[in-house]
């Protein structure tokens, strides 16, 4: 009859072993009380005895391996008997439990009951998909089947670390170029501000609303963004430390103020959405922020801030964007300017690690033309 | 603003709720013979040159007496503040605190107040199991008894007032390694952290936890001594790139639930370190809670860290294994990633 190979409990607190040697290997007899394999605890290195005389059958951790106490590491195969068929590697947790066959009542159970059930982290079956409920909620989220995916947490299990790489990956935000900024300029900020005539920008707005179309001042500039930032790519760019990253795809954190602040939750798939879906995309986002729901997911991944002042806020806005984004736009609100046509004011706040003065004007330059001619981007 | 040890903080904050209020008194073994320690850890000591033996009044050697004295006179319009010398001894007390106190304002339709004040030392420090033990999770499962733990000097102040202040009993618990007691009472390995405390009158409130450490990555929650066990081990994992946020709850019960949900939900991550026994534990609460009411946040298998279920030793090595470290902490942190 086969023996199983446990890892033994060592010590009170430790659930979790590396094995760090097998001192016989799969095929080869082993005696009885022999040492059979190494682990390593955080005090010291143990071996262990093997249960059983034999061949060394069904091992399943290799050296380097982390096991669970108790879990089952290999087999004992008396010699001269073959492998057990069955050899159920280990069932899985969720299964049933089988049931004693009756005819085998009298029969002495051979095996420690408390030992056959027990799954290890290290003789996980290969078959089950192990996610954390983090990732899992995010996955459904995104509608992203999470079968394949590496997983790089506890026991191999997918987290929501995997989850966003794979986001990114699918959302082709493809990294354009990485610069290399020294640290010593790091810090600081570099803000420009210009007025631009508002007249169809406010004429657009009115338009889509007289045809009903459920749009607010802020949805406009979101709109615009990729047409406005083709003119000024290098200003869509994260940072950290000293690694300027500047992404194609365009994800703008939008400025929301709540009790608690200015959150910024971005706003994915900006291109190609048409204004309306756009507008509605950005209304829901607000409103999970406003009402607490929002999760953390949803602040994350932003190459660029925007923020723009509702119909009765502040003629400018001059916000410091969030951490590890680049620069951030503040959009004022239209308000009548000197020569009495519809005027806003834009100011661009940019990380005086990611561009210079001159930059920076030019950048905005090219933002506000596009602003002040929007229907050039929508037509 | 002065600095102060936690035992500095409670004798002065026993000091002013007895100056405040009349009916305020202490009772207790030795807390107040002259010559003596002023209790077992120095908290009450030059309290008696102040007010007199009749308001620092010193006991025969009986819990139950203690314990009998301090709920019957809470019952009939006083604000006693009870001293243990050790948490241990609360056991010998226990019908008093646990059938009486705990549930006299439900039984009598919240007609009988009991605004009794129970203070007692805990933890390993080497004086063998009866002396040892750190009971206060023990305690946080009789309804009707609230439950302090305070780590700093400007809590345990603070919440001592509050609990003077409170109609309920209130037990506080205080670690023998933070008190900073002084000369033939002081503990060998104490950490005995000082810290500002204000002069003059302020409450921290009953049921209001804090972030000792902010974090990102995994959200440890402690008290007593186990929140430096934490910071400690915060500190070693920083270095290894993962930010820890290190939660002190101040109070058992009621329990700022909020504060650690919140936590949790941004870092995904929990590990709860106590110095209680692991089964059926202060942690276990904290990680059902947290199961119940985050689990969709949940980026990893919650960790405890506890002493085992065992009494504690009183052999050094066999205690120093038997207190949670901060490389234990760390290991659990560990464990928490891939």
């Amino acid at each position: 009859m086969a023996v199983d190979v446990l890892v033994p409990p060592v010590g009170t607190n430790t659930d979790t072993l590396v094995l760090v040697a097998w001192h016989r290997r799969e095929g080869e007899r082993v005696e009885k009380d022999e040492p059979l394999f190494a682990v390593e605890t955080d005090k010291s290195v143990l071996d262990i005895e093997a249960p059983a005389s034999g061949i060394l059958r069904n091992v399943t951790a290799a050296e380097g391996d982390s096991v669970s106490v108790l879990a089952r590491v290999a087999r004992i195969v008396p010699e001269g008997e073959s492998e057990p068929a069955e050899a159920p590697e280990s069932a899985p947790r969720s299964s049933a439990p089988v049931p004693p066959a009756r005819s085998d009542a009298k029969a002495p159970a051979t095996r420690t009951p408390a030992a056959s059930p027990i799954v290890g982290p290290a003789t996980k079956d290969r078959n089950r998909i192990f996610i954390s409920p983090r990732a899992k909620t995010l996955a459904l989220g995104e509608q992203l089947p999470w079968e394949g995916i590496d997983g790089s947490g506890p026991e191999g299990a997918i987290v929501e670390a995997d989850i966003l790489a794979v986001l990114e990956e699918r959302a082709g935000r493809t990294l354009v170029e990485v610069l290399a900024v020294d640290a010593r300029t790091a810090g600081g900020w570099w803000s420009a501000s210009v007025d631009v005539d508002a007249t169809r920008f406010a004429a657009v707005l009115a338009t889509w609303r007289a045809a009903g179309l459920a749009i607010e001042p802020a949805d406009l500039p979101m709109a615009l963004m990729p047409r406005a930032l083709a003119g000024a790519p290098r200003i869509n760019a994260t940072i950290e430390g000293t690694d300027v990253s500047v992404w194609r795809e365009i994800r703008p954190a939008i400025g929301v103020e709540t009790d608690q602040g200015i959150r910024w939750p971005v706003l994915r798939e900006l291109e190609g959405r048409t204004p309306r879906l756009l507008a509605a995309a950005r209304r829901a986002l607000v409103d999970e922020v406003r009402e607490g729901r929002a999760a953390p997911s949803r602040f994350r991944g932003a190459t660029i801030a925007v923020m723009v002042a509702e119909p009765d806020g502040p003629d400018a806005l001059s916000p410091v964007p969030p951490p590890g984004v680049g620069a951030a736009l503040g959009v004022g609100r239209v308000r009548c300017g000197a020569s009495g046509s519809p005027t806003m004011r834009l100011t661009l706040v940019v990380d005086a690690r990611l561009a210079a003065v001159a930059p920076v004007q030019r950048a905005l330059g090219a933002i506000a033309s596009v602003l002040a001619e929007p229907l050039g981007g929508l037509g | 603003m002065a600095m102060m040890t936690i035992a500095e903080a409670l004798r002065e904050g026993i000091r002013e709720e007895m100056r405040r209020d009349s009916t305020v008194f202490c009772l207790g073994e030795d807390i107040g013979i002259p010559g003596g320690f002023g209790g077992a850890f120095t908290v009450t000591l030059g309290l008696s040159d102040e007010f007199g033996h009749e308001r620092i009044l010193d006991t025969p050697i009986s819990e139950i007496g203690i314990a009998g004295a301090a709920i019957g006179a809470a019952m009939t319009g006083m604000r006693p503040i009870a001293d243990v010398q050790y948490g241990d001894f609360l056991f010998c007390m226990m019908d008093q605190l646990a059938n009486q106190a705990a549930k006299m304002t439900y039984m009598s339709g919240g007609t009988v107040k009991v605004p009794m004040v129970m203070r007692a030392p805990v933890g390993s420090t080497r004086r063998g199991s009866q002396h040892a033990q750190s009971l206060e999770a023990f305690f946080t499962h009789i309804p009707g008894l609230k439950v302090v733990a305070p780590s700093t000097a400007y809590d345990a102040k603070g919440l001592l007032k509050a609990a003077v202040r409170d109609d309920n009993p209130v037990l506080i618990f205080e670690h023998k390694l933070l008190y900073g007691s002084k000369g033939g009472r002081s503990e060998q390995g104490a950490l005995s952290p000082v810290g500002e405390v204000p002069d003059g009158d302020y409450v921290v409130p009953i049921g209001k936890g804090i972030v000792r450490r902010a974090g990102k990555d995994v959200t440890i929650v402690g008290k007593l001594l186990t929140v430096y066990k934490a910071l400690e081990a915060a500190e070693l994992l920083a270095a290894e790139g993962i930010d820890c946020e290190v939660i002190d709850p101040r109070t058992l019960v009621p329990l700022d639930k909020e504060l650690i949900l919140e936590s949790v939900r941004k870092t995904g991550r929990l590990v709860v370190v106590e110095e209680d026994n692991r089964t059926h534990g202060w942690a276990a609460e904290i990680a059902a809670m947290v199961a119940e009411e985050a689990f969709f946040h949940l980026d990893a298998p919650v960790r405890r860290v506890s002493a085992p279920d065992i009494p504690p030793p009183f052999a050094p090595v066999l205690e120093a294994d038997y207190v949670p470290s901060a490389a234990r902490v760390a290991a659990a942190v560990r464990s928490c990633f891939g």
